[in-house]
Parts: structure tokens; sequence; C-alpha cells
């Protein structure tokens, strides 16, 4: 479906990065485009978007009490500054000191210590400064870092830790704050009356990170970036297909990882190239002649793959078949359909029906990416699994409905058990949640009929949590037959 | 070029990530797994998750392992290992020696009766339910393979699926591409003082994962009993000149406290004490996530000295109390060693054989600044220390970086 | 715990002060291993760690001045794992070297200057010494299995000699007989010069180079003397 003038990537956010990607992009033959976005449709001619973060990073002197200026400034103000600094004539006394503040005031990064690290090199070889750092946690874990600390220091850069108590600033008589602290491991209280005092800065999602997620219908990760933090998301993908989130600065490795980002980003896209071409095989289609326009399917889709228009519709492009719409819809209006293996017309996926259950039976309803592996690990370590257990996996938690449960009830089962991912963990975001409500409903709804609530389970689980598998359903079971 | 195939080293998260990205492309791959069990590391580990996920990425390894196994475009090769390459014009040319297959994957049902009546206890489970085959003989420990003409095993399987005259295969190859992604080597820390082998209760991380994993719980590996007080310490064997590993092993500062949290989760007595240098960032609530977790357990900044058996058979370590500035002593019902990642035995051989340069660390350099050779990538803990997450994504950069190689993108 | 002391202003002090790079004492990351393993840490406010800091800062002046830095016992065991390879025990002894010898603490200084003057820390006149040994052996004798033991003193062409360290003639005699014991079941062929014998040497606690040197050489003239072939140098 590729044609003239559709623009493959749509690349959003920081100007300065931003441009850079695009180049890297342009370079690898993709159709690329700069923009920011009132909203984001599947139906526009393009291809995906890339959401480029540059979040905004602050020193947050006054978490230390610090006032900035007067040489008291931020990590990258001071990089800039570096090249304009003189060196020093050894002669004219002692050498001025630089101090360094990290991690004292919020966590500090690996970048924080490999950006100080790189400025005491020119200070200390060059510019016959004295360094010292004064840190909380010492971030190391990028590559190579831990050698370059090791550098540092037998280049005559002091480091002192702190663990709970924290250095204090006093100002002199030319209003040059003097820093007082205790050195932990000698415990010896020292004042050093530095020339320049270098802050770390701590990266945060700005408002325009945050408004930019809203506005695509994108979830932002507990620091307001996209991606969330979901793991089915790799740390690349978000809720909506094709809308990509990096963030080149927060270093969550440790390392510049925009290299290994973009291959991703860019293998991401071009997968989906192919997948547009082919079309999904796997859709959920709303029957118009049943749709009330009620909009439930579009406030229930993680995805944002519910179109509002003259029709609501589904955009196949955009839907991971998760069911949830399915599951939802009060009108019975929607569908999971696939494509037959030779690319055929959709057809409708059934939906789980239960056959063979016998009286008396536990029927458990379980995620296909977690309980369903947890079921065979359970059989697998031997961990005790019921052999009169019926298993239904959906592909998701959020396909089942209330009529899905009521279904065990009325075919009498003794109880239903439905396993879902953990929260947080779930493929659709909220299948999960989803699930759980449903089984609320029909908890209240045994309970309005009078039957044991307690006859219908919800718990979560991970897919290497089989010895949990057996003990949920064991549990489960012993319960019900004490009935 | 016709039907592009791609030789993958190592099967676990790095490189079945790389052969399920060029799946979607219709390029196929033999992933060639030194050990029995494709999976890597995470294939063994455990969930994290209290009333929610943890983001530890563990249930990836099954996502990784299950899509593999089932992907028509992908071919694991356990057992084996690369033992030529050669290029002359066009693909490579490459040796894969593959060990005598004992048990066949594709009768084997995984009934483990082998197991039980293996007089040498040389019959392995393997981690998951998806490893194909799910048992796997260890040649070492065989009775056969030292010379014997023990068939227990052969007769006690009910599919006829044991065999010992599945000799060793030589696998001729003709890839179009290689990715490197044969993992790392896990300290051992019977270098260190603490007792490691010595005392059955002090354990490696990666041992908890495993106990996590296959008995759902915690207990003392000496007597079963549920440990009432354990203790983490962290850097063994990692930001360690005298080692040679001046890293810092970057997985063990997430690891350890949110495996705490799980165990304080199943068991809401257990009382925790964390050892550490310097605690590195994890996971995208770092900031927060750590000011709870210092209030919830104790964080001692201190490395202990040694650790000694106690009398009534606890483990009491020695330590110098940062805070009081004097010694003093913890008993601990388990000690669990927080063990560093270092570069895989193999990998100075392999990734000479394969043209790729390596850091003074011993890890292949990163990325395009190493200058890999023409249809070589390196992806995962062949390049440092990194968690699941990271090595999930560091594959699929190698993926592409494999389709450029191929023309393909 | 140690009170702080008054504030000291870095940047008076000389991180270059001690000129001895080759500690390492510079790499100290503060894990605290050391400190951990240190049988003394804590008494009288010693810790290996702080030392090695304390120089690293340029508070060398101070540490040499201070009274701590003699509680170690050089033993060794806080740079047995240092994961920086920090030279602990030879710090210490540099700082202890850099002290005026009267200021060496009395027992030590004492004893290095009777065994530079006498060849043992006692001043034992080498009669007496000999007369010791014989009397302890007399003992040893009349204990069943060991009839007819005597000391091998200055026994010429001996597999091993043996150095004696002053506890042994002091106040510690019954040690000297475990030793006998051993050599006495082994059949060792053995022997004890009579004199300079003294098998401690203080020296190395008090960081007198000079006097560690003189001490053995002094035992490989007896090596030397009595044509020994090999040395037991039990400290």
């Amino acid at each position: 479906m590729k044609s003239e003038g559709r623009i493959d990537i749509l690349i959003i956010g920081d100007a300065t990065t931003g441009s850079g990607v695009s180049e890297t992009l342009i370079g690898k033959g993709f159709r690329v485009a700069r923009a920011d976005v009132e909203g984001y449709s599947h139906r526009s001619r393009v291809g995906g978007a890339i959401v480029v973060q540059a979040g905004e990073r602050g020193p947050e002197f006054e978490a230390l009490g610090l006032e900035p200026g007067n040489r008291v400034v931020a990590l990258s103000d001071f990089l800039e500054a570096l090249p304009d600094i003189q060196p020093f004539d050894k002669s004219g006394g002692p050498a001025p000191l630089v101090v360094f503040l990290l991690g004292l005031a919020g966590e500090s990064s690996c970048r924080a210590t490999r950006d100080a690290l790189a400025a005491s090199s020119v200070l200390l070889d060059d510019l016959g400064r004295r360094v010292a750092m004064l840190y909380g946690n010492l971030k190391v874990s990028a590559a190579g870092l831990e050698a370059e600390v090791r550098e540092a220091r037998r280049k005559g850069a002091l480091l002192l830790r702190f663990s709970s108590a924290r250095p204090t600033f006093v100002r002199n008589g030319e209003g040059r704050p003097a820093v007082e602290c205790l050195d932990e491991a000698s415990r010896r209280r020292l004042i050093l009356h530095p020339d320049w005092i270098v802050k770390d800065e701590i990266l945060r999602a700005g408002p325009g990170d945050l408004e930019r997620a809203a506005r695509l219908g994108a979830e932002p990760g507990p620091d307001g970036f996209l991606p969330s933090d979901n793991v089915y998301r790799f740390g690349l993908e978000t809720n909506r297909r094709g809308i990509l989130g990096i963030i080149p600065d927060a270093d969550p490795l440790g390392r510049d990882t925009l290299e290994d980002d973009l291959a991703a980003a860019m293998l991401e896209m071009r997968a989906l190239d192919r997948f547009d071409s082919w079309a999904p095989d796997r859709v959920a289609v709303i029957d118009p002649g049943l749709c009330a326009r009620c909009l439930t399917c579009h406030r229930s889709c993680p995805h944002g793959a519910v179109a509002v228009g003259e029709r609501i519709e589904i955009v196949p492009q955009a839907c991971f078949a998760c069911g949830i719409c399915e599951a939802a819809c009060p009108a019975k209006a929607i569908t999971l359909r696939e494509r037959d293996p030779e690319k055929g017309p959709l057809e409708a996926v059934p939906r789980p029906v239960l056959l063979d259950i016998r009286p008396g039976d536990l029927v458990t309803f379980g995620c296909r990416r977690s309980a369903e592996r947890a079921r065979a690990l359970c059989g697998h370590l031997g961990a005790g699994r019921p052999a009169d257990l019926v298993f239904v996996p959906v592909d998701c938690a959020g396909r089942i409905s209330r009529e899905m449960l009521m279904d065990a009830f009325l075919q009498d089962a003794s109880g239903v058990l439905v396993l879902t991912c953990h929260p947080g963990n779930c493929h659709a975001e909220k299948g999960n949640l989803q699930a759980r409500s449903r089984v609320g409903e029909v908890r209240r709804f045994l309970e309005e009929a009078g039957l044991n609530p307690e006859r219908v389970r919800f718990n979560t689980l991970a897919a290497n949590m089989g010895v949990e598998f057996g003990r949920m359903v064991r549990e489960f079971k012993a319960e019900l037959d004490q009935r | 070029m016709a039907e592009p195939n791609v030789l993958i080293i190592g099967g676990g998260m790095a490189g079945l990530t790389a052969a399920l990205e060029l799946a979607r492309f219709e390029v196929r791959s033999n992933v060639v797994e030194s050990s029995p069990f494709a999976g890597g590391q995470a294939i063994g580990f455990s969930c994290k998750a209290t009333s929610a996920c943890v983001r530890c990425g563990a249930c990836l390894a099954e996502d990784r392992l299950q899509s593999a196994v089932e992907s028509p475009e992908i071919r694991i090769l356990p057992s084996s290992r690369l033992l030529e390459l050669s290029r002359s014009n066009g693909p490579f040319s490459a040796v894969v020696l593959r060990s005598p297959r004992v048990v066949d994957p594709d009768l084997c049902t995984g009934c483990g009766r082998c197991v039980d009546v293996c007089p040498e206890e040389a019959v392995r489970r393997a981690p998951s339910p998806y490893n194909r085959p799910p048992l796997a003989v260890d040649l070492d420990r065989c009775a056969r393979f030292a010379g014997g003409d023990c068939t227990a095993c052969v007769d006690a399987c009910p599919e006829s699926a044991l065999a010992f005259d599945r000799g060793e295969e030589r696998l001729a190859l003709e890839p179009h591409a290689l990715i490197l992604a044969s993992g790392f080597h896990v300290f051992d820390p019977r270098e260190k003082p603490y007792g490691y082998g010595e005392m059955e209760d002090v354990i490696t991380n990666l041992e908890l994962e495993r106990m996590l994993r296959e008995k759902g719980g915690l207990v003392r590996p000496s007597d079963g009993s549920p440990p009432g007080r354990i203790a983490f310490i962290q850097c063994v064997g990692s930001r360690d000149e005298r080692l040679g590993h001046l890293w810092c092993s970057r997985v063990c500062c997430g690891s350890a406290p949110r495996t705490a949290r799980r165990l304080r989760f199943l068991e809401p007595e257990l009382d925790v004490t964390v050892f550490y240098i310097d605690i590195q960032t994890f996971g995208r609530d770092f900031e927060s996530a750590w000011n709870e977790l210092r209030r919830e357990f104790r964080f001692i900044r201190a490395v202990p000295a040694d650790a000694v058996p106690t009398e009534n058979r606890r483990v009491r370590l020695s330590y110098f109390d940062p805070e009081t500035g004097s010694p003093d002593s913890l008993d601990v019902d388990l000690l669990v060693l927080s063990v560093g990642i270092t570069p895989g035995r193999d990998l100075a051989g392999t990734s000479a054989l394969l043209g790729l340069r390596r850091g003074a660390d011993g890890f292949v350099e990163a990325g395009d600044s190493g200058n890999p050779p023409a249809g070589v990538t390196a992806p995962g803990t062949v390049l440092g220390p990194m968690g699941i997450l990271d090595a999930v994504k560091s594959g699929k950069a190698s993926a592409w970086r494999t389709l450029e190689n191929l023309g393909m993108v | 715990m140690e009170e702080p002391t008054a504030t000291i202003s870095l940047e008076e002090l000389d991180p270059d002060g001690f000129q001895s790079p080759d500690f390492l004492q510079d790499a100290c990351m503060t894990c605290g291993y050391c400190a951990s393993a240190c049988p003394v840490s804590g008494v009288d406010g010693f810790d290996p760690r702080k030392l090695v800091r304390m120089v690293n800062l340029g508070l060398e002046r101070e540490v040499v001045d201070a009274r701590w830095p003699w509680i170690c016992t050089m033993c060794g065991r806080c740079e047995a794992e240092c994961p920086m390879r920090i030279s602990i025990s030879r710090l210490v002894r540099e700082v202890r070297s850099r002290r005026d010898r009267d200021r060496v603490p009395g027992i030590l200084h004492k004893g290095v200057e009777a065994a530079m003057e006498t060849g043992n820390n006692l001043r034992l006149p080498k009669d007496d010494f000999v007369f010791i040994l014989e009397d302890v052996a007399e003992e040893l004798a009349e204990e069943p299995g060991f009839s007819g033991f005597r000391v091998p003193v200055d026994k010429e062409d001996a597999n091993l000699l043996v150095t004696v360290h002053n506890k042994l003639v002091n106040t510690q005699t019954e040690d000297l007989v475990h030793w006998w014991k051993i050599f006495h079941a082994a059949q060792e062929d053995w022997t004890v010069p009579s004199e300079n014998w003294e098998g401690c040497n203080w020296g190395m606690f008090t960081g007198d180079d000079e006097a560690v040197r003189r001490m053995s050489d002094r035992i490989a003239e007896q090596m030397d003397r009595l044509r020994a072939k090999n040395l037991l140098w039990p400290e």
C-alpha cells in the first residue's frame, strides 16, 4: 500500500536530536517528515511516528540549599563554559578547586558521571585545577565507566562519598559559597573553597512531553516519557502501533543507546511496512447493523484503534486483536475476525466455547501469554496440576466477557477461575483490569441470584509462575470442594 | 540472494530476539546453543511481581523461547558449537559441531521416567516446557559416555525416545550473516571469602532465581526450613580490579531489591539486609522506588569481609558499620551473593573466529564503533553486562543491522 | 564512634605530600572491605580505610602524629581481598617509618634498640638463653617418649635452623615445647643458634627498614656459620 507522497516516519518532538534522527533515517532510505502534531490517526498517509523526547534537565539547586550564579552552575552549563577557562599558573599559589556534586539531591545518572569525568580530565590535565567530586550513589553501570573513574582518581580527582549526611554551603565574604562536609571514611570535617561548584542535572519529562503523549493517546511510563515501562513494549513501542518513543539522553543502560534505539525503531517501521501490505491477520470488526454508537469500544480500546466518524470503525492497522472491545460491546456488535492461511476473507474467530464440561468441573480462563505458559510450566515441573481442570486459553484476558463466565456456571461448573497477567504486564495494557471488572460484575450477579459469589475468582500471575499456577488452582478447588 | 539465512551463536535473550525479528522478515536462522537448553540464563529466572509487575522482564524469556521454538523460520541447535568459519566469495562456510543427541526431540514427551531411573542423575529436566527436547542427558555424568553399558534410561522410556547410537554431528552451513550472542559467564564466588560451596545456605542470586521459579518460595538449602533473616551481598566479583573485573555488573542493583520485595510479599515477616557500595539506577521509576526501598529493607553501605557458620547453623557476616564506625556482625539464615557478569568463557575464541574486536575488559567492543567485519553483529551481554530488557533491545538492533548486511532493508 | 575533628581546609592539604602513588591509595572507592576484614577495626579509633583515606586526602601529618596507626598488627587481612589492590600494610609501615624514632611507642622502640645492640629484643645474654633452653629441654626429657631429649644448640650442617620468638624464652616457654615435640616426632635434624636467634623482627612494626635488614642479615649469617640447609622462621 505504499504510494507516492506517503511518509514513512513522522519525527515528533525534540528539534535538535530530532533533526539528527531524521538525517539518520533519511540516510537509510526512509521518507521522513518532521512535525509536531495535534493528533495522530492511523488513517493518515504516514507509516509511523517516532517521538523524540528531550525532556527537561534541571539542576534543582534549591534541594541542596544552593543559589545558582557566581560560579555555581549546572553541569551542562559548565561543560559549555569549560573551553573559556584559562589554564592556571601554578606559581600563583594553590590550584583552584572545582567541586562536582553528583547525586546529592535526587539520584544522579551515568551520563552525569561521564560528563563530570570528562570535564575533570580537562581540568586536571590542561587547566591546572584541582577536582573534588562529592557523590551520593556514584553511578558507574555504564560500559567502561568504572575504569574511567579509576583513571580520574589516578589523575588526582578526589571523590568524597555521602551516605546519609549531606554537605552544607556557607557564603564567604565575597559571596562565594564554601562547602562544609564530613568525609565518611576518614571521619574528618572538611571545608572546601571551590572556584566553581558544578551540580548534576536530573532529567524529567517536561510539560511538552506529557501533552504530546496525551495528544497521541500513547501511555507514558512512570517518569512521564514514552513508551510505558510495560516489558512487552520493549522500551520502544507504545500502546499505539507505529508510534515509538525514544529518550536519547535517558541512558537507561548507562551508555549512549540512541544508535541501538534507532536500529530497533527502523526495524519496527520496516516490519510495519510489510504488515501494512499484508493487512493484519486478526482484527476486531464492528457490524454497523448492530452498532448503537455508544462509543464503549472507543473508550475501552487501549490501542486507539477505534475511529469515530460517520461510522464507528476499527482501523485494522492499529488493532492488536486483544478482544477488549468485543467483550465490552453492549450490543455484541464486535467480533474478532482473522484471515484464513491463504489470506482469504476475514472469518470470525470463534469465542472460546465450553465443550465437554461436566458438572462440578473447575473452569479456568487464562491469558495465553501468562496463564497458559504457567500451566505448561506447572506440568513440566510436576508441581501438582489437578487433572479435572478445564482450561480455556484466551489471547488476552480482555476478551473474557460476562457471558463467557456465566456460560460456565450455566453448564454447572463448580467454580470459575480467571487468571491474567499481573497489573502493568498486560500486552494490551488493561485487558487484565478489564477481566477483573468482569469477574466483579459476575460476583455481584451471583450474589443477586442467591448464589455464592466465591465461586468465581480472579488471580494474576506470570508465564514463569508454574508452581504458583498449581497452588492457585489447588487452593481454589479445595475451597470449592469444602462447600 | 536466494533464501537468506543467518547463523546465530547463542540462544539467550539477545540471540532468540534477533532470530524472531529476522523471522518477521522471513529470514531463516540457525541458533547454535552451547547448552542442552536454549533460553539463556533468563529462562531459569522467576517472576518478581508483588501485587503488580515490577518490570524485571523475566517472563519475556518464556515468550521469546516459545515463539522461537514454534517459528518455522528458526531452527535451534542445542548442545552445539561453531567449529569452523571461513568466507571467500558469497556466504560464509560454517561447521557446527553438535554433541550426540541421546533424547529425540520429536519423540520425547518430557514424562521424566528417565530422570527417575538414571543412577548417575545425569538426565536433566529443561528449565522450560518449551525447550525441545524437554530433557537432556549430561554426557559428562552419563555412565555410558564414561565407557559403561548402562541402558536404564533407554529401557525406561515409553516412547523409545532415547538412544546411544546417535553420534556427534558436523553440520555444514552457509549463512549470509552471523550474530554473536553467546552471552556471559557467571562469576564463581568460590574465589570470594563468603563460604560459597562450603556452606549450603550461601547461594548466588541466580540460584535464588531458580529456587523461586522451581519451588515458588524461599527455603534454606541445608534443611528446607523457611529463613527468618536473609542478606544480599552486592558486587561479588564486580567492581574489582584484583579480579580484573573493573566494571559494574549493572543488573544486580535492580534484581536484589526486586527479589527482596517479592520475598517480603510472600513472607511479610522476612528480615532483609542488603550490603552495597553504590546503588545503580534501575527502572524508569528508580528514584521513587529507591526512596521506598531504603525504608523497606536495611541497606548497609559496607562490603562484608567474610561469612562463617555459627554453632546454630546460621551464617555470620562480619562488616564495618559505616554509621557507627565500629565492627559489627550479622547472623542470617540465608546469604545471597549477587554475582558478577563476566565475559563468556568461549568469547575469546569465538570472537576471534568471527573477527570481532574485544576491549580491555574482555567484552566485545560495542556497536559500529567496534568495527565488526561485514556480515557480523554482536548483541547482548557479549558487549558487557546488561539486563533482560536491554538484551532484547540489543537483539532487535542487531537484527536490523543484519537485515542491512543482507541488503534487505 | 570517633567524634569528628575540627574542620580542615582541603586547600591547605597537599594531596601529593606522600609522593607514594605505588600504594594505590588514590584507587580507594571506600567500599569498606578492609575495615570489615581488619581484626582490630574500631580499636582506639583505628580502621584501615580511614588510614588509606586520610593519606589520600593529604592528611599525612595527622596520621603520622596519631597513635591509632600503631594499633595495626600488620596481619595483612585488609589487603588480601582489597578489590583495588591497595597496599594497605605497606602504607601503615610507611606512616610509622615517618615518625621520629623517639616517638615510636615505647616497648616497640626499646625492643628494636635492644635487638640492634644485643641481637634480641630482651637483651638476653647468650649464657642465659642457652640455660633457659636446656632447662626446658630437661623437663621435656622427663615426659614419656622424650627421654634423652636435648636441644641441638649451634649444631653444624643441620637440615633446619630455627629462630626463636623472644616471648618463648620469656613468659611462654611452654610454646618451645610444642615445636620441639614436633621436631622430635618428625626426627628432624635441626638447630638453634646461640646468638642472634631473635625471630621477632620489630623493625617491621615500627617501619624501620634498616633494623629489618640488620636482623635478617644476622640470621643469614647464622645460616652460613652453621651451614644450615633450611630456615624455619616463625614470627
